[in-house]
């Protein structure tokens, strides 16, 4: 039997351009590759060669991997257009500290670890070269002039300590220009202490 | 004997950072070479009525003494009946009297003691006898033409304007909704018309005053006890009928689509001068007297600025390192001396409900938790002592940050400044505060790293941060009237905290452009705390059950127990005044559901 009804026909054509609108087999496990990759690295902290997290590194598949569970994230927001974010904290291996993933939607925005412990930091700052941008961050109360080490191209930002040979906060992401990254990310806000009686 | 200033009402708002509180402050009624603040409440003064606010002494008695509401302070009132005579102490024997407080005179009170209220006059700190202070509703202490009739200078009459008569039609559509379901439909005008007059009578009949249709004196004061009587069950959700209202879904806001019609009941549009009065209610922008900045006189009663301001610092920065930090870290060895995790994490999910009873509603989000992965109730001791692991310099940001906030935001600083006519930003006053500084960060550097690491409670990228240290009584045991004032403390700590987490985000972009002191702290803080006093003072506190879950093992039934007093934004009484002006359930519907353009006539 052909497929000579005219339904039939279209069935076909329709099928083919659904298939023609999918992603390959072989695309589709390249992406998992790369958001593998990037975990992988940053699991073991080897931010040298670090080159951003994929567009594919979604944030249920980040969870996933972690073992968490995106039903239990909290809101905030990040950027200087102080857009909401979720978080979701989550263990990864190679950190003492619960690593915070930030989304907003499907889109991954940061993967954050406080307090990295990294092995080698003047080798880690000496590859990835100048930085884009340096800017201010508060660390706790204490205002860090120009610590906020910017990498937007490699979607990496390193919070150097005040003698500039430790990394106290790490954030990992996608590739962005630095416009985007102040508009998304960048996170200027000190805490607030709240009020006491004697005040 | 007289005191140096005979004190007007005026208000005057702090240029404070943003933690900065607005006062309300005595000034003189000739043209003042400066202005005096109002009640500082030294260390000592602190530690002493804290022994008679606080739960400390009470649980000795039988049977619950004061259960709701808790203690509130500051709050302000007016001098009544007469000339107020201050006392050096609360007690109705022979004491010194510092000086007399003329009728009318607005105080701020800071605290109680055995029927005695704390106020500052002028430079002079002293005790007024409760009888003689009239407590006022922030919607009506805040607003300049309302505290003029309460002064005694003249009654509002047909054909008047003002933001006054504006705050008064706000209050009676707020009542009638209460009292009078007839006299619904209140113009909003800020004119004392005769739809206006026509319902004041009805009020004034409902009061069993003198029906004048006039904002008099007795009128308003009658109309400042209802609210006061009140409390804040005026805003509740049950008198609003919204308690049949289903509760939002978790975690999900409403958008200008999705909106139930009927969480918008009772919202209207705002005329222009309403939204002129908004602004100036939600400002915490310091206002100099008559838009020209103090002159600073540096000796005043012979005292130099510079050494009132070291005298304080070398006083209080110690006493303040006692009473928070001194013997913490030695508690840190033994976990037996911190709270449970497990007794916070119920009391979070009490400050959950308590919160969505009122404004679920509106919206309701995941309780804070303070286990697992996902805690944001932490550790805030933990937290320094990482920091400084981490960056051991931090302590130098810290030590500079605990003396700044001191010298920008404490009550008797400020004080000091109004007495001195000193702008610190300016540089004369500079000249003389910025050495002082830094020999006080010299002096007290280990202190001030303690008591940083020691301050009670904060907020940062979306976690709580608290203390956890249990206080033990002279034998050594936990002191469990001390228990449960921290478990009463976190409750309203965490019910503050998740109303921030159920702001809208279209309110959070819409303060965030407005700038700090331009009302961005106010609604962020200011509203907040206001939500948050209307939640902790709707719960029924005296709810045995309720007690035990919050008290957890330090729930002693039958034991009496005064709760803590709250601590607050002054910022909160900002919010509560704009609720006034604009009413709250406009407040509301901005805050939660985004409807920010009901802050504006346009």
């Amino acid at each position: 039997m052909g497929l000579a009804h005219p339904h039939h026909l279209a069935i076909v054509i329709l099928l083919g351009l659904f298939a023609s609108c999918r992603p390959s087999a072989h695309s589709q496990e390249k992406s998992t590759m790369e958001c593998s990759n990037a975990i992988e690295l940053f699991d073991h902290q080897q931010f040298s060669q670090w080159h951003g997290l994929s567009e594919d590194c979604t944030p249920s598949w980040i969870a996933t991997h972690a073992g968490g569970d995106l039903r239990q994230a909290n809101t905030h927001w990040l950027g200087e257009k102080k857009q909401p974010a979720s978080f979701l904290g989550l263990k990864f291996q190679g950190y003492d500290e619960v690593v915070r993933l930030w989304f907003r939607g499907d889109k991954t925005v940061i993967l954050e670890a406080k307090y990295p412990a990294l092995k080698d930091v003047k080798s880690l700052l000496a590859h990835l070269a100048t930085p884009t941008a340096k800017l201010d961050y508060y660390f706790g109360v204490v205002r860090n002039q120009q610590g906020e080490y910017v990498y937007p191209d490699r979607g990496i930002t390193l919070f150097m300590n005040t003698g500039r040979d430790n990394v106290v906060k790490i954030w990992v992401y996608a590739p962005m220009d630095l416009q985007a990254y102040m508009d998304e990310i960048h996170y200027l806000e000190p805490p607030r202490e709240q009020p006491t009686a004697e005040e | 004997m007289s005191v140096e200033n005979p004190i007007q009402a005026q208000r005057v708002q702090s240029a404070a950072p943003e933690q900065g509180v607005e006062e309300l402050q005595g000034v003189s009624k000739s043209p003042p070479p400066f202005q005096l603040l109002a009640s500082p409440v030294t260390p000592a003064q602190q530690k002493a009525s804290s022994q008679i606010d606080g739960a400390s002494e009470a649980h000795d008695h039988d049977g619950y003494q004061e259960l709701n509401p808790a203690g509130e302070f500051p709050w302000d009132a007016i001098v009544q009946l007469g000339e107020a005579k201050l006392q050096k102490n609360p007690t109705g024997e022979a004491t010194e009297v510092l000086g007399t407080i003329p009728n009318g005179t607005i105080l701020v009170v800071r605290a109680e003691r055995s029927g005695y209220y704390e106020v500052s006059f002028g430079t002079k700190r002293g005790f007024v006898n409760a009888l003689q202070l009239q407590k006022l509703s922030f919607r009506i202490s805040k607003n300049e033409q309302l505290m003029n009739v309460m002064r005694g200078g003249g009654a509002l009459k047909r054909g008047d304007r003002g933001a006054g008569v504006g705050v008064i039609q706000q209050l009676l559509g707020e009542i009638s909704t209460v009292i009078m379901t007839s006299m619904r439909g209140t113009n909003f005008t800020g004119e004392l018309d005769l739809k206006t007059e026509e319902i004041l009578k009805a009020i004034q009949k409902d009061l069993k005053i003198p029906q004048t249709g006039c904002i008099d004196q007795l009128t308003v004061s009658k109309l400042n006890d209802f609210l006061l009587e009140k409390g804040y069950s005026l805003e509740g959700l049950e008198l609003k009928g919204l308690s049949a209202v289903p509760k939002a879904t978790e975690g999900v806001e409403y958008n200008k689509i999705t909106t139930p019609a009927t969480l918008l009941e009772g919202t209207r549009k705002i005329s222009a001068d309403e939204e002129t009065a908004f602004k100036s209610a939600i400002s915490t922008e310091a206002k100099a007297v008559g838009g020209v900045d103090p002159t600073f006189v540096e000796t005043v009663g012979d005292v130099k600025y510079g050494k009132r301001i070291e005298e304080f610092l070398d006083q209080y920065i110690p006493a303040m390192y006692d009473r928070m930090a001194k013997g913490k870290q030695a508690l840190r060895t033994d976990a037996s001396n911190l709270h449970d995790w497990g007794q916070i994490e119920e009391v979070a999910k009490e400050s959950k409900k308590a919160t969505d009873q009122q404004f679920g509603a509106y919206r309701r989000g995941p309780a804070l938790s303070s286990v697992g992965l996902n805690a944001r109730i932490k550790d805030a001791w933990e937290n320094k002592e990482k920091e400084l692991k981490a960056d051991p310099t931090v302590a130098d940001g810290w030590v500079n940050w605990r003396v700044q906030k001191l010298l920008d935001g404490h009550a008797e600083i400020k004080a000091i400044d109004q007495l001195h006519g000193a702008v610190q930003s300016r540089a004369v006053e500079k000249g003389i505060i910025s050495p002082i500084k830094a020999k006080m960060m010299r002096k007290y550097r280990k202190e001030l790293i303690e008591t940083h690491k020691a301050w009670p409670a904060f907020a940062d990228e979306g976690n709580v941060f608290i203390q956890r240290f249990k206080e033990k009584d002279v034998n050594g045991n936990d002191d469990k009237a001390k228990g449960r004032d921290y478990m009463w403390n976190e409750f309203r700590t965490i019910i503050h905290e998740y109303i921030h987490t159920l702001e809208h985000t279209e309110h959070q972009s819409y303060r965030g452009g407005l700038g700090s002191k331009k009302g961005g702290f106010t609604l962020r803080e200011g509203t907040t705390d206001y939500f948050t006093k209307i939640a902790y003072n709707n719960t029924n506190k005296a709810d045995a059950a309720l007690r035990k879950k919050i008290e957890g093992p330090f729930n002693e039934l039958g034991i009496e127990h005064t709760l803590p007093n709250l601590s607050t934004y002054g910022e909160s009484q900002n919010a509560e005044a704009a609720a006034g002006v604009i009413g709250f359930p406009n407040m509301c519907a901005a805050f939660f559901l985004g409807r920010t353009d009901l802050y504006s006539h346009s």
